[in-house]
């Protein structure tokens, strides 16, 4: 009975995750994959073999497929990717410079706290959701790539800029941390304008 | 979606999935498990997997949808069955056909799997 419970409530958060799919590909499949994420759910609770790595396994293969189809409905070639290399990608795009922000971040709290701290936190919300926009506009659009590279050159420079500064200690901390913060953000603006001007975009062959 | 030959090579994940259909109409969970059975255990492919080389195939015309109805040996939710077309049948035969080719200049090379595995 406890087994059907949880299995109902990994459902509903299965069908939550579904959404995510492109509509047109959640409209087709979507009642049909919850029916099989709890059938197999079942089968593996029936055999008395633990549920929950199962389920945190199929929630990360279907959330690969969301960003593979979601890839898919814009860029049709990707179909042809297998889909552990899209996943690898996409981890090492967000993941590394979040990574990198997190341990500046960690410093941070563990010198100093006050405002210097708010500043800390509302930067790592800030790294974060850049990343995911710099990311969506690399995928979505077809000159995205090309921001992709900016942001990218953006985002290097400025972690040099602060391994000097370590080192230095020319700024203090927490105004290096804006200076960090403002200058990706105004990278990646600059590099948005720049690119919706139609020569620029030929110039990257994605008119 | 670009129009594949049928005769073009498959994906393990579409073969596998060709293979579990030639017998008989199959629902989502039918075909994992028929997968699974065939492969004994070693292919494990998760639903967005699944589903998403099933829209490939229907839209590639290798697979069809079937009239939704009840699995009598699981529950009384109605579920979608999918279906192989002659085009899918020719598109395993010529993937089986690829197979057997490289088993047999395997084995007028004198080569098992195994001997190639232990370096003989």
């Amino acid at each position: 009975m406890g087994a059907e419970r949880a299995i109902r409530r990994y459902r509903g958060w299965y069908v939550r995750l579904l959404r995510l799919y492109p509509r047109r590909y959640h409209e087709r499949f979507g009642d049909s994959m919850a029916q099989t994420f709890t059938d197999l759910c079942r089968e593996r609770s029936d055999s008395h073999r633990p549920l929950l790595a199962f389920v945190l396994w199929m929630f990360a293969e279907t959330s690969a497929g969301i960003i593979k189809e979601n890839l898919v409905a814009e860029h049709p070639v990707q179909a042809e990717r297998p889909i552990g290399i899209t996943l690898l990608a996409i981890l090492a795009l967000i993941g590394a410079p979040i990574l990198l922000f997190a341990a500046r971040i960690w410093i941070v709290i563990e010198h100093v706290g006050g405002l210097p701290l708010a500043i800390a936190v509302a930067t790592l919300l800030l790294a974060p959701l850049y990343l995911v926009f710099s990311f969506a506009a690399w995928t979505l659009k077809p000159w995205g790539w090309a921001l992709g590279v900016v942001v990218g050159a953006g985002t290097v420079v400025t972690m040099v800029l602060m391994l000097f500064n370590e080192m230095t200690n020319l700024i203090d901390e927490a105004p290096m941390l804006e200076i960090i913060a403002g200058g990706i953000i105004a990278v990646a603006l600059v590099g948005l304008l720049l690119l919706r001007k139609p020569d620029v975009q030929a110039a990257f062959g994605r008119a | 979606m670009a129009e594949k030959r049928a005769d073009a090579p498959l994906t393990p994940a579409v073969l596998h999935i060709l293979l579990a259909l030639s017998t008989e109409e199959r629902h989502g969970y039918g075909i994992m498990k028929q997968v699974a059975l065939d492969s004994q255990g070693r292919v494990r492919m998760g639903p967005g997997t699944l589903y998403g080389s099933i829209g490939r195939m229907v839209d590639a015309g290798l697979v069809r949808e079937r009239p939704d109805r009840v699995d009598p040996a699981l529950d009384d939710e109605r579920r979608i069955y999918y279906g192989l077309t002659d085009r899918g049948r020719r598109a395993l035969g010529a993937e089986l056909d690829r197979y057997r080719d490289v088993v047999a200049v395997a084995a007028r090379k004198r080569r098992s799997p195994h001997a190639v595995t232990d370096g003989r």
